[in-house]
């Protein structure tokens, strides 16, 4: 049986190298795609040396429109499984004063991932199969004054990755929606959080991979914001404009 | 946040970063005024103590893996533990690992490390082919016994001062069996340990343990461990501590009167004879107990570790045991070694004679001891091993390594603004 081939792209993010170590420990065929070829090096090396599987680097500006448009042009694989795992916190703040802040946060987690979501939807769509999981966060669950545009690109593209679902439900290809919660990573290091509502990347990338096997259509992680989310969504507005977290 | 090496003593309010790639720490590194690179912080003083610290974890990539020349390349953030059982499914392994598995490769080549057959295959950093050090300015810079040899001597033994290992290529030695064949023999005194120790200086494997109470009767009575690798085709299995001290023991727990009566005990459950035991189990006894460190109580303790040129090992041996016995004090996990030759690297710390590593509570009077003990350490050409020390001053150690000049000069040309030092490098004065 040939292996199973996994695409990452966003593969230096903290909860992507974990998933990259879940996913070449089951012998997958990796294919990562960053920003910074060096940090690709360091880490395929390391799977390549440890787990002996095969391990393709790429490179991909997201921010670009015409690295993107290369990439797509270059990566002639059809893999069993592609994660999305990019995202951008960005400055908030700076967002309200600042439209190429904005922009960036927007882009980063929602307009620019289109074109690699379109190409990959279409080429799954003919050949029937595979999977696309996107991380898209909790926090596009409801708008809140701390992180609105960051939470509200992601709403988009959580409302993407369902409306994909639905259209690749008859093709066989399944589209995995993850929500993770507060996770200390580099994204977040600065912010302060109780620790009982902090999961880390370990234990979400395994959550994923589970949700993978399993085809679920939604992972949240870490679990106790399956209940935080319940209770954000269904908090009355009038309470929730007086809530200062 | 509040952090300590492995004695619990020191401890200071730290700022610890943490950056997950090598680009990362390299824009740290040239922005800051002052750090120390950390690993697994079981160096048991304040070596790898400073306002700000910068974690190798991270780097924890095998970069390059060559089974026929026994070979690797890997980045200083691995631990021992990751590295061993990666290896053991090769059939080979470290060539010299300290009492417990989780260091770092990047903290076992700062601290030049020694093990149980240091008076055979010397130092881990005898082993070393290579490494990559990010030195001040943020540049990567290639180091070997021919490439900038002055910076590979400084930065082997050199506590993190020169800058951050990024990566190191050394030598791997062949794992025969995950069985150890434990020879245990007791020396009825300090003379007859001696002894035992250049009786059995061929086997690959030896260590001893010492009664560090003494009375007419008794004088330095220990038990030697000799260690020799079996033909036995065992698994080689790393175990997780399977106990935790989840709190502080009182400070007084470990007194005068119970450490005397675990030595007692120690020495009644040690009868001479030969056993098998575990690989994990014969070089690692103490990784069992997750945060055996506790157990010296909130004050922490400090490992008293020196070594003595053999030629005066009777003497200043019999000198130590005395003063300690003097000042009223004891200690439990007293390890004597017989080592081997010293090398070239300026700070290591090894050199052939006995090394002795004692652990003692925190305490204005065993402060004193050790104060007491140094003068009698240098006096007789001995020197004390930076990698336990929290306490010894400027003086003793200026008297104690002989190449610190060279190596402070060397240092300055790689790090003209003093970014890399350490609470000990402060307080040892290692600086132009």
């Amino acid at each position: 049986m040939t292996p199973k081939r996994c695409l990452i792209i966003g593969a230096t993010s903290d909860i992507a190298k974990e998933l990259i170590y879940i996913f070449a420990k089951n012998g997958f065929i990796l294919d990562l795609v960053a920003r910074r070829l060096d940090e690709l090096d360091r880490i395929s090396k390391d799977l390549k040396i440890r787990f002996g599987i095969d391990v393709f680097n790429f490179h991909l500006n997201i921010e670009d429109y015409q690295s993107i448009d290369a990439f797509i042009k270059t990566y002639n694989y059809i893999p069993n499984v592609v994660i999305f795992a990019i995202g951008y916190l960005g400055i908030q703040k700076k967002a309200e004063q600042n439209w190429e802040e904005a922009k960036k946060i927007i882009d980063i987690n929602y307009t620019n991932q289109i074109p690699l979501l379109n190409h990959f939807a279409n080429i799954m769509e003919q050949t029937k199969r595979g999977t696309i999981i996107g991380i898209s966060s909790i926090a596009g669950e409801r708008g809140r004054k701390a992180n609105y545009f960051y939470g509200s690109a992601k709403a988009a593209l959580t409302q993407h990755l369902s409306g994909l679902r639905q259209r690749l439900h008859s093709a066989g290809v399944n589209v995995i929606t993850v929500k993770p919660g507060f996770i200390r990573t580099k994204m977040t290091k600065n912010l302060s959080v109780p620790t009982i509502m902090e999961g880390t990347p370990q234990k979400v990338a395994l959550s994923i991979y589970n949700g993978y096997k399993k085809n679920k259509s939604n992972v949240i992680a870490p679990p106790i914001y399956k209940f935080v989310n319940l209770i954000i969504k269904l908090l009355p507005e009038k309470i929730f404009q007086k809530i200062k977290f | 946040m509040l952090i300590s090496g492995w004695g619990r003593y020191p401890k200071i309010s730290s700022n610890i970063q943490e950056h997950w790639s090598i680009n990362q720490v390299q824009s740290y590194i040239k922005q800051s005024d002052e750090i120390i690179p950390f690993g697994l912080l079981r160096s048991y003083g304040d070596s790898a103590l400073n306002s700000t610290m910068l974690s190798a974890l991270s780097l924890n990539k095998i970069l390059d893996f060559s089974f026929e020349h026994k070979t690797i390349t890997c980045e200083s953030g691995i631990s021992f533990k990751e590295l061993i059982n990666f290896l053991t499914k090769f059939g080979l392994n470290v060539p010299v690992t300290p009492g417990t598995k989780f260091v770092t490769v990047g903290g076992a080549i700062a601290s030049d490390i020694h093990g149980k057959n240091h008076h055979i295959h010397g130092t881990f950093g005898s082993f070393v082919e290579s490494l990559r050090l990010m030195i001040a300015d943020g540049s990567i810079i290639n180091c070997s016994k021919t490439e900038n040899t002055d910076l590979f001597y400084a930065t082997i033994g050199g506590m993190g001062l020169t800058g951050l290992i990024i990566d190191a290529t050394f030598k791997l030695v062949e794992l025969k069996s995950a069985i150890i064949e434990q020879t245990s023999i007791q020396a009825k005194d300090l003379k007859h340990l001696l002894e035992l120790f250049e009786q059995n200086k061929e086997s690959t494997y030896t260590v001893s343990w010492l009664d560090t109470n003494i009375t007419s009767r008794k004088f330095g009575r220990g038990v030697l461990f000799v260690g020799k690798e079996t033909d036995e085709k065992r698994e080689l299995v790393l175990n997780d501590p399977k106990i935790n001290l989840p709190c502080n023991f009182p400070s007084n727990t470990l007194n005068k009167s119970t450490i005397t009566l675990l030595n007692n005990l120690y020495y009644f459950f040690n009868k001479s004879g030969v056993k098998q035991v575990s690989f994990d189990k014969f070089f690692y006894p103490l990784d069992v107990i997750n945060n055996w460190n506790r157990g010296y109580g909130r004050s922490g303790f400090i490992q008293y570790q020196f070594v003595i040129p053999k030629e005066n090992s009777y003497k200043v041996l019999s000198k130590v045991l005395n003063i300690i016995a003097d000042y009223r004090q004891s200690s439990f996990l007293t390890v004597l070694k017989l080592m081997g030759k010293a090398n070239d690297y300026l700070l290591s710390f090894p050199l052939e004679g006995f090394t002795l590593a004692m652990d003692i509570p925190v305490s204005s009077k065993s402060l004193d001891l050790a104060n007491k003990l140094d003068e009698v350490i240098i006096e007789y050409g001995g020197r004390l091993y930076l990698t336990k020390d929290a306490r010894m001053t400027k003086e003793v150690f200026i008297k104690s390594y002989s190449n610190i000049e060279k190596f402070i000069e060397i240092k300055a040309k790689f790090d003209p603004n003093n970014k890399f030092q350490s609470l000990q490098s402060k307080r040892l004065g290692i600086r132009l």
